[in-house]
């Protein structure tokens, strides 16, 4: 049986189709490769539920507020600058970035820090009621490269087609962990 | 006793003796692991896959003491037929389970067992540097199945691919991520 990590990946997730997933698992019992590598997809998964992702849900920032109650939640216009300070007691926070999001049928973001591109992200979670993309950061991001002032630009896209709706300024202190 | 092929694991327990529990030991190692990986596949259950392996190993420990294990080279096919044994009930459940759910269910089991562990500063560094480096659409379906919970139909929508696209773009985004993460840890 040729076994790729893709096929791992796709048991250890559950979407094989029955007759394949028995035949893996037959495979499976009998390979010490396959083990390790079903380990490494199971860890990788569940490094991924853990992650704090970039841009929050409203669902995610619920439960990510209930879980740190002095949260702090910063917002931020287009074109402003704004400093959140994190570490210590206050391991996490989120920018909230305003917009005018009325309308709007998706968000992109892109963030630079310095001369770094960091991410480039297409259609992120927006509330377009109240007009903000929540970004989520963590103490851990001091270890990021390219210093800690990140330079956030949003492109709306909605009935009137493309517009870019500016640059947020968001500079971050870290306390030492 | 690493080097022992499963018949002789099994020839080295019904022997008895010091070599019987060292055997026994190996034996552990060698399939504890793979018994756990097919528990929480099919149980969604850290707690319950670690119930299975020693359910699992018990009986066939016993088996092999008892010589109710007829052809010894067959001894990871045994151990995977105790596994469908005993998970039966729940293997039937989370097909059907399997076919109305997709990700998002995977993901909120996995984030319950993984709110426990908060992860290091290096993995997290290392987690969103190697997402970063995914083609685009690899990295957009990632964030959307893990850290959105969005299931594949929807992906696909925003995507303007199929559901069944989304899946093997998944399988594909999380080979590289395992690839990306272990190169990062030995470099």
């Amino acid at each position: 049986m040729c076994v790729t990590l893709e096929l791992v990946a796709a048991w250890v997730l559950g979407e094989l189709p029955v007759a394949e997933s028995e035949a893996f698992e037959e495979h499976f019992f009998g390979c010490d490769a396959c083990a390790s590598q079903a380990r490494r997809v199971e860890r990788l998964v569940m490094q991924l539920a853990a992650a704090l992702p970039p841009v929050l849900t409203p669902e995610r920032r619920q439960v990510l507020a209930a879980q740190n109650p002095r949260m702090p939640a910063i917002a931020v216009e287009p074109g402003q600058r704004a400093t959140i300070r994190l570490g210590g007691a206050q391991p996490v926070g989120v920018w909230v970035m305003r917009a005018p999001l009325d309308g709007a049928t998706r968000v992109d973001l892109e963030a630079r820090a310095g001369d770094m591109a960091l991410f480039a992200l297409v259609d992120v979670p927006f509330d377009a009621v109240l007009g903000e993309v929540v970004l989520a950061c963590q103490a851990h991001y001091s270890a990021l490269p390219g210093g800690t002032e990140l330079r956030v630009r949003l492109t709306v896209t909605g009935l009137g087609g493309e517009r870019p709706v500016g640059e947020y300024i968001l500079d971050h202190e870290f306390e030492s962990l | 006793m690493e080097a022992l092929t499963d018949a002789g694991l099994v020839q080295a327990m019904m022997l008895g003796g010091a070599g019987a529990l060292s055997a026994e030991a190996e034996l552990y190692r060698r399939f504890a692991p793979r018994v756990e990986s097919y528990g929480r596949k099919h149980l969604r259950s850290t707690l319950a896959a670690t119930d299975l392996v020693q359910d699992v190993l018990l009986r066939v420990v016993d088996a092999i003491r008892g010589r109710r294990l007829e052809e010894p080279e067959r001894l990871a096919s045994f151990v995977l037929g105790t596994c469908r044994n005993l998970t039966w009930g729940a293997h039937r459940a989370e097909e059907k389970r399997a076919r109305l759910a997709q990700a998002a269910a995977l993901n909120a089991d996995l984030a319950r067992d993984a709110a426990s562990a908060p992860l290091e500063q290096s993995v997290v560094v290392q987690l969103l540097g190697c997402v970063s480096r995914l083609p685009g659409r690899e990295a957009a379906v990632v964030r959307m199945s893990f850290w959105e919970d969005r299931v594949a139909e929807e992906i696909g929508a925003r995507l303007g691919i199929s559901a069944g696209n989304v899946r093997v773009l998944r399988h594909r985004a999380l080979a590289k991520l395992v690839v990306c993460m272990n190169s990062e840890r030995t470099a």
